[in-house]
């Protein structure tokens, strides 16, 4: 399966909520970057779907743009939204941009990251801007631990 | 290696070559150099500061980014080409010298988009977690959400994002 045909099939798992469409994009050791929930690995990613997506939303919407694939690594531009169902939020939805990036083999996922602007999305659901700010220290504080940012620190 | 492959191979290289002499001359203050690697009417779209085009593209390096900071670190990683459409994740970093940024470096990764024509890069855009340099410059709370509210509502008001938000 090409990139764009695994990336779009997850996607579209992840909308109807089937759980095992989600793991069936991805080599049987492969790894699901989440910026909300972490990391699940192979049959456990069904978890991050079942356990996490639907709990905390409904009906969501996942279109990939202008997927790009050469040496094993794909790119895709996305847009993201779910209805949150969280108490407080009712008619809310959120959205946010983000872009995919995955190492693939054999034409599955071996590895789905994001890099993604989701804390726009919580302003617009009302959240705290403390509350926000607390998001964005947590996920710098991953990123400081990376070897690639060591000469950025 | 089949054709597809070998387009893409080539494509990539060339997309390496010129998204790492942009971040080479932003790291030096090269203004020139930057604008070099567009096309004439090449668009560069800078999550802080905005649309420039063309010669204008000089004018973001010298009157904006040395502006406001000194340092600049632009790390490319995992460049890739296909179809005139060029992706390359990112680790980029600062040093603040405007009047009431806190101390130490900024920094936040990203993902460059670019748009190629002839070898060039035809539109720059990216996404990026640039939240985490306002946080790291001690700007207030309100102040960073007021950015990013500026940022959703921009999504919201393109085409793309209408199936997403028709039920508001």
């Amino acid at each position: 399966m090409s990139f764009a045909n695994a990336i779009r099939a997850m996607a579209a798992a992840v909308e109807r909520g089937d759980a095992q469409g989600v793991v069936a994009c991805f080599t049987p050791d492969g790894l699901y970057h989440d910026l909300f929930y972490g990391s699940y690995r192979g049959g456990d990613i069904a978890r991050l779907i079942d356990d996490y997506f639907y709990r905390d939303g409904r009906d969501f919407r996942w279109d990939m743009i202008d997927p790009v694939e050469a040496d094993g690594i794909g790119y895709a531009r996305y847009v993201f939204s779910y209805t949150p169902k969280a108490a407080g939020l009712e008619g809310k939805r959120a959205i946010f941009e983000g872009v995919a990036y995955c190492r693939m083999r054999d034409g599955k996922l071996l590895e789905y990251r994001e890099v993604a602007n989701v804390s726009m999305a919580l302003v617009d659901m009302d959240f705290a801007p403390e509350r926000v700010v607390e998001l964005i220290r947590w996920q710098s504080t991953e990123l400081r631990k990376r070897d690639e940012t060591q000469r950025h620190l | 290696m089949g054709e597809h492959e070998s387009r893409a191979a080539s494509q990539t290289a060339t997309f390496e070559l010129r998204i790492r002499e942009m971040v080479g001359a932003a790291e030096r203050g090269d203004g020139a150099g930057v604008r070099a690697c567009f096309t004439d009417d090449g668009v560069y779209h800078d999550v802080f500061y905005g649309a420039f085009q063309g010669d204008e593209i000089a004018r973001l390096i010298s009157d904006y980014f040395w502006r406001d900071a000194r340092d600049f670190r632009w790390d490319i990683h995992d460049p890739v080409e296909a179809g005139g459409v060029g992706y390359a994740r990112y680790v980029f970093s600062y040093l603040p010298t405007f009047e009431g940024a806190g101390e130490g470096r900024a920094m936040f990764e990203g993902v460059a988009i670019c748009l190629m024509r002839g070898g060039l890069i035809q539109d720059y855009r990216e996404i990026a977690r640039e939240g985490a340099a306002l946080a790291q410059m001690g700007f207030a709370p309100a102040r960073i959400a007021k950015y990013l509210t500026k940022q959703n509502q921009e999504l919201q008001g393109r085409a793309e994002a209408a199936r997403h938000i028709s039920e508001r």
